[in-house]
Parts: structure tokens; sequence; C-alpha cells
């Protein structure tokens, strides 16, 4: 009993302790942070991992002395970078000498963008203040209260309880100090309540439901309005910098030079409102900018012609095209249309912020304040002035009216103010499209670049499958069927002389063609497996699954049969998942799950491997998406390191009538 | 012994047809399609069938189905599937119905006339014949799986053996051992598996389906 409350202060004064100790741990990351802004990252990093121990220790003593279980919420740090095959050390598309830049770099990131990072920042700050005072609470009770106990004889000199009378302050001590002793237990779970407010794991944003509460829904619409009209005066700007550039730019000769730059720079600020339009609207808006030029070849004699001048390099046609491409561009066009006009229409969003200001602070506030002020700060009160005068006629700039009017006119301009915000952003948002979005003429543009890339791709790949055929088909079944005429040729000449022999010859011939079988089984194979043929997607993964090392589940089933060609492709996309997941992902299991919508079809397949799986990095990966992308499929690798690696393969197609199902559906 | 032979290529289809006619098979009938297949299993209820898995008239695997349906019609009827590629998928369906009496072989084992022969006659009397090319799959697929693992080295060539339809007495000879240690091993595999002690036959059926299906025999 005794025990309890005593442990229970001590663990209090241990916890103000800590706090104190993170006050200046946060002092010093605040000091530490500070030269991050003029561009020196050596010093905020390394006090940021080296104070996160406090925290970690708070949030250790809440589970064990509060009973408030804190969980760890860091991201888990990054793998260190690995020197690549030629011993440099790569970050982005810089390459290092040593690992040492950008493994700091990375974890410096990694520090950075960790949302627990700022709000252990902002504990140790504020938990200076408030868990020094509930920690030190019980204690200064107590000892207050002790001193109410000799109060009487005013030891030291000092007048512990002024304005007490000296009989009472025994008593008032007393409770006083079985009030500390008493609360000791509570404060400490207040304690680690309060650290659990802060340290705890968050939703990662994203993740973010929307607020239920009306209220707060629409003060944060309205403050995101009037952050959003922010695009008005910022494109304005940015319109200014381009009219600019282009009048001189145009004058002086130097166009091609500087105009396309600051146009691709300035796609920037468009690309931003566009991510909002999709906040808003919720659907996406497209990129609408046409495809880059591709690189200039040059002639036959080495050199490079834009329009009707040859140059000896590259750079002045690239200079050339690139001009030619932003200014043939109809978005560039629409966007710098947009920045001016949005300066005009950004004030929409920004409209409730004014008026819920102006209603609230204009004319709400004073209605309270005024009196207030007069009441407090007035020597001498106008008679006016008492409550019930609150209601009486005033001098408003609307001229005089009834007192009350500025309480309702204030309020109504306030709620006229959260009521419109949505439909305001909504206009706004619309608006943003219509100049954003891409054009229908631009749209087919992109289709067309998109179908000339895959086409040209998807007809590489199957001349290149054709060569392998010849190829395999040219070393392997055709030598062997030459041999075997020879070796039956021997066997003619020797059937009569020596029966013998020519009995082993022919039994060479028949080894012969079995291997001749075997290889065009496996080429049959790899052009298109007979399972496939015969049973469909479904079941061809199946017998994949059945022929792997993993453990390999298939589930789901396709009401009829896709295209052959599309089917083809799903099918080694699979496979080629399968040998990956084997081959790099260190995985022991598979699932594979296979549907379709009625438009696409779909096939996720999921790993417990060690993820990290990068198409870019994987030949085959890239051979199936540029394989996909003949049937404007989809290939998408979601492998964070770690695992696990989930493959997603979707393919726009139709399914021709059912067949009669397989007995099959078990594997 | 009465054949069906099905096979939708003539040359193969008349080779096959004299091979087994020079080694005492009669053949009832030698159809070319899946639905005339289906016939005459039903109608000539043969000792044995010997059956192309893709025929026409929709060069899937017509042969396959009409295989399995008349297994279901007639549970037990002796079917020998050909093939050009031999699949597990096709080779656990085929064994699933528990009866035996299956064989399953890629097309390229009739050039050796005597071991297909042997296949045949097995496939006849009730035995299970499973193409090599099937069980090597199964080995590189199933290596780690449970309760196969437990098996040594020793009783998993023999189990290979008894999959691809062999006797005790051609095990022996084949792995160089006598018959008595042959006995001693299966003993082994089939306690290892939990195969309680009846009809040997059924047996080793159940045995080579656990090693097909990578589980224990239920």
């Amino acid at each position: 009993m005794v025990r309890r409350y005593s442990v229970a202060m001590a663990r209090s004064v241990a916890f103000a302790g800590l706090a104190i100790a993170g006050l200046l741990g946060g002092l010093l990351l605040v000091v530490a942070l500070a030269p991050v802004f003029v561009g020196l990252v050596f010093t905020h990093m390394p006090v940021v991992e080296g104070t996160r121990f406090l925290p970690r220790l708070a949030r250790r003593l809440s589970g064990r002395w509060s009973t408030v279980d804190i969980p760890d919420p860091y991201r888990p740090a990054p793998e260190p970078v690995r020197p690549e095959a030629d011993g440099w050390y790569r970050d982005g598309d810089q390459l290092f000498k040593h690992g040492w830049w950008p493994n700091y770099q990375k974890r410096f990131t990694w520090i950075g963008e960790d949302p627990a990072t700022w709000r252990d920042h902002l504990w140790m700050l504020a938990n200076g203040i408030v868990g020094t005072v509930l920690g030190l609470l019980p204690v200064a009770a107590l000892g207050y209260g002790l001193f109410g106990l000799i109060a009487p004889w005013q030891p030291f000199g000092i007048a512990w309880y002024a304005g007490v009378p000296l009989g009472f302050a025994p008593l008032i001590g007393l409770a006083l100090m079985v009030l500390g002793v008493l609360s000791a237990p509570r404060l400490l779970t207040a304690q680690g309540k309060w650290n659990r407010l802060l340290l705890k794991v968050r939703r990662e944003r994203g993740a973010k439901s929307r607020p239920r509460v009306w209220l707060g829904d629409r003060l944060r619409t309205i403050g995101y309005g009037a952050a959003v009209a922010a695009f008005g005066v910022l494109g304005f700007l940015l319109f200014l910098a381009n009219l600019i550039v282009f009048v001189v730019s145009q004058f002086t000769g130097m166009q091609p030079l500087v105009w396309p730059p600051l146009v691709e720079a300035s796609r920037t600020l468009p690309n931003l409102a566009r991510a909002r339009v999709k906040e808003l609207l919720g659907e996406e808006i497209a990129d609408p900018y046409l495809p880059e030029p591709p690189l200039p070849r040059p002639r036959p004699d080495g050199k490079f012609q834009a329009a009707r001048h040859l140059y000896r390099t590259a750079g002045p046609v690239i200079r050339h095209e690139r001009w030619k491409w932003v200014m043939t561009d109809r978005a560039t066009w629409r966007d710098l249309a947009w920045m001016l006009l949005n300066t005009v229409v950004s004030l929409l969003p920004f409209l409730p912020a004014v008026l819920a200001c102006i209603g609230t602070f204009g004319w709400v506030v004073p209605w309270f304040w005024e009196p207030l002020l007069a009441y407090f700060f007035d020597k001498a009160p106008k008679p006016g002035y008492t409550l019930t005068d609150l209601l009486l006629p005033k001098a408003t700039l609307l001229g005089p009216l009834p007192g009350v009017f500025e309480l309702v006119f204030g309020v109504l301009l306030t709620v006229l103010a959260f009521v419109i915000t949505p439909r305001l952003l909504l206009i706004y948002a619309k608006w943003n499209k219509y100049l954003l979005a891409p054009t229908q003429a631009a749209l087919l543009a992109k289709r067309v670049q998109t179908l000339t890339e895959s086409r040209a791709e998807a007809s590489d790949a199957q001349a290149a499958e054709l060569r392998r055929i010849e190829r395999d088909l040219h070393d392997g079944a055709q030598a062997r069927l030459v041999a075997m005429g020879l070796k039956l040729g021997a066997a003619e000449v020797l059937i009569d002389r020596d029966p013998a022999a020519a009995k082993a010859l022919v039994a060479q011939v028949r080894e012969v063609s079995s291997v001749a079988l075997r290889e065009l089984r496996d080429l049959v194979r790899g052009i298109h497996p007979p399972v496939l043929a015969e049973r469909g997607l479904v079941d061809a993964v199946r017998a994949l699954a059945l022929d792997s090392a993993l453990d390999v589940e298939v589930t789901g089933s396709l009401p009829g049969r896709p295209e052959a060609p599309v089917e083809s492709a799903a099918y080694f996309g699979v496979s080629e998942v399968l040998a990956n997941a084997t081959k790099h992902a260190e995985a022991n299991h598979l699932a594979i799950h296979l549907e379709h919508d009625g438009e696409r079809l779909r096939i996720v397949a999921t790993d417990d491997g060690r993820g990290g799986a990068d198409p870019v990095n994987g030949s085959g990966l890239r051979g199936i998406e540029r394989r996909f992308a003949t049937f404007d499929g989809t290939f998408t690798v979601d492998s964070p390191v770690g695992g696990p690696t989930k493959v997603i393969m979707e393919l726009p197609c139709a399914l021709s009538s059912p067949k009669t199902s397989t007995s099959s559906e078990t594997v | 012994m009465r054949v069906v032979l099905a096979e939708d290529l003539y040359l193969l289809r008349d080779g096959l047809t004299h091979l087994l006619q020079a080694h005492g098979f009669e053949i009832v009938a030698a159809v070319e399609s899946g639905p005339e297949l289906q016939h005459a299993l039903t109608e000539h209820r043969p000792d044995v069938a010997v059956v192309d898995v893709r025929l026409p008239p929709t060069f899937t695997d017509e042969g396959l189905q009409a295989a399995l349906s008349a297994r279901r019609e007639v549970p037990g009827l002796p079917v020998l599937v050909l093939s050009q590629h031999v699949e597990q998928l096709y080779a656990r369906e085929l064994l699933a119905d528990g009866t035996g009496a299956i064989g399953y072989l890629l097309k390229d084992r009739v050039f050796n006339a005597d071991q297909f022969v042997d296949a045949v006659r097995r496939v006849a009397g009730g035995g299970t014949v499973m193409d090599p090319e099937v069980i090597s799959k199964l080995l590189a697929s199933n290596a780690r799986d449970e309760p196969l693992g437990k098996l040594t080295e020793r009783e998993r060539e023999v189990l290979e053996q008894m999959a691809e339809g062999r006797s005790n007495a051609a095990i022996a000879q084949r792995l160089f051992i006598s018959e008595g240690a042959i006995g001693k091993h299966t003993a082994s595999i089939f306690t290892k598996l939990g195969l309680a002690p009846s009809d040997d036959d059924n047996r080793r059926v159940l045995a080579v389906l656990a090693y097909l299906n990578g589980t224990a025999p239920h």
C-alpha cells in the first residue's frame, strides 16, 4: 500500500527528469535543425538519431510504469547502399566512390520523411513543460503540505500560507499531502496517456479517413480553399515570368535556348494543380502534354538537319525540336491561359476564408469585445455599456442598426462561408479541369505514340522469337534428322555384311530420334505450351504451379477463354513471375489468383519472399511488360524491401463462349 | 487381350495396331476421334485402352476427357494414355479415382516395343505406369514436402520405380539389390506413408498416389 504510492511518486519524479532531459534534447534539436535551412545537412540527422533514445525511453517507461503500451512508430531503417558490380555506389543518377555519402543521404531522407521524427521533436519540447508539471505535482503537493504542518511556526521566516488563518494551515497542508500521495498513481497514468498522445503510431498519410465532424471538416475545407488560392498568385507570377522571357527572347533570338526549358519547368505548377483536382474531384487528370520529341538522327553524311539548316552537332537540332515541341503543344498555351485567368478565379475558393474571418473577427468578436474592453479599461465607463445595452442601436458600417444585428450578421456571414465552401471548391476544381485536362487531340496524339511504340516493340519481339525458333530448329531437330539419315545410310550398307553393327546403328538412330523429339517438345513448350492449347489459362497455370519447386496455390476461374495471344501473354507472364519468385525472392509460397471482371483479365500473384524486385533490373520482367503493352495490358510489381512481392497483371480482353469446365478443381 | 486404340495420326495408329497385334493383342477398335473413342469404350469394354490425349474434333484434350468419363462409368477400366508431352496436372487427374489400372506415357516410349508392350500388359493387369519424365518432375518439385521427406534416398528410388509400375522383382533387378531388401524397403515406405497392411497391390497404388500428390494418402 505505502510502497505502491511511494513507488508511484518516485516514478513521477523520474518522468519529470526525463521531461527535462527531453526539453534539453529538443532545444539541441532546434539548434541542430537551423543549419539545414542554409544547406548544412550534417548536424540534424546525428542529433535526431542521438536523441531518439529519449522518446524511446518514455515509451518503454509508459508501458512499464503507467501500463500504457506505446509501440515504436518509426519506419524501418533503410538498407545500406551496396556497391554495384563495378565497385561504385549509386544514388539516383549519381555514382560515388565511397558509400558513406549515399548512405548518409538515405538516412537523412528516412529520418526527415518519418512523421514520427517530428512528433518526437514536438514531444520533447511540449513534454518539457507538461511532463515536468505532471511529474512534480505529487511531490510538490507533499512538500508544500509539509510546510503547511509547520506553518504556524513560520519556519525560515517565510509566510508559506499567506492569507490563510494560521490554525487552518496544518489542516490544508495535511489535505494537500494526502491529495499528493493519493494522486500519484493517477498522475502516473496520465503521464503515460499524455506520452501516448504524441508518441504512438499514427496512420500514415493517405490512409487517413475523412473526418466525420461536419464543423471540423468544413473548417479544414475553408483552410484548404485558402491554400489553393495560392495557385492564383503563383500562377500570375509565373505567367509574368513566361511573358517577359518570351518577349525578350523573341527579340534577342534566344528563344529556342531559354523558352522551352522555362515552359517545362513551369509545368510543375499546373501539374500540382492537377493533383489538387484529383483530390477534389476524385478523378485523375491525364498528363496533357505531347510526348517529348525523339533524339535526332544524323543524315547519311553525319550532319544533323533542322528545317533547312544542317548542323555538325545534334545540339541545335535538339533545341529546335524542343522549341517546336513546346510551341505546337496546345497544352502549353492552355497552361499559360490558366495561369493568367486563375489569378482571378482562385479568389473563389479563397472567398469562404475571407467571409468567415470578416464575420467572426469583424462582427461577432467585437460585439463581445468592445463592451468588455470598455468595462475593464475605460476609466470612466460610458453609462450605456451594460449587458442589456448590447441590443441598443449602434453605428455600424451600414449605418445605425440594432446592436444585435452585429452578432446576427457576423454569424450569418460565417455560416454562409461554411455552407458555400465545398460548392466553391467544386466549381474551382471543374474550372481547373476545363483548362488543365488534355484535349481530345492531345489524347489521340498520346495514344498514337503509345501504339507506335508498342507495335515496334511487339514486332521486334516477334522477330527475335522467330530467330530463336529458327536457331533452335537448325541446331536441334534438323541436325538430329541429318544424323539419323547418315546413320540409317550406314546401317543400310552394313545390314548384310555385319548385321550386329547395323543393329547397333539402328539402336543409335532410335536414341537420336528420342533426343530430337525431346528438343522439339521443349521448343513447342516455349512457343505455345500444349497444356495451354488443350486446357486454357487456368489449367495451364495449375500445370505450371505443379512443376514449380515452390508451394503454389492457384485460385479463381475464368468463365471462358481469352483470345489466344492474350492467353499466351498471360501464361508467360505468370511463368516469369514464378521463375523470379523461385530464383530471386527466396519465397516459399506463392498465391496466384485469376479473374475476369467482364472487361479485363486480372492475375494477382503474391509471394512471401524478401521483396525488393524491380522490373527495371529484370530483363525477363521487362520483356513481359513489353508483351503486355501490346495488348494495352499492365504489369505492376509492388515489392517493398522485406517483402512480400505482389505482381498484378491486367489485360483487357473479351472471353469466348464458355468451354466445358475441366474435371480438376484441386491442385 | 482386347484393346481399343485411339490415335488420330494414321501412320502411328497403323504402327501401333501392328505392334500390338504382333505381340498377341486383339485390336477390337482403332478410332481417330473423341466421340468415336467414347462410343468404342462403352460398347466394347476392352481389357485395355490405348489413348492419345489430343484428338479431333477440338484437338484439345478430347482423348483424356473420353478416358476419364469412361472410367467414371466403368471404374477401373484400364487406360494407357499417350501424349507428345506429359503434365503432372493430367497425371493427377488420371490417378484421382485411386482405382489404378492407369498408364501415362510419352509417345516416344513406343520406340522401345518391348517396354511399351510390357507397360500395356501391366496397365491391363491393374498396375500403374507413369512416364519417367512425370516422375522426375515430381522429384524436382516435391523434394522437401512431407511426408515424402521422411523417406530415405533408397526408399525414394524404390517408390520411383514402383510409380513406373514395376514389381518388386523388377525393381530388385534394376537397383541391383535383393528382392528381400526391396520387400523391406516397400514395407518401410508403407509404414512411413501410414498405409495399413491390406491388399498389397492396392497399397502400391496408394503409395504411388501419395508420391504423386506429395501428401499423405487418406
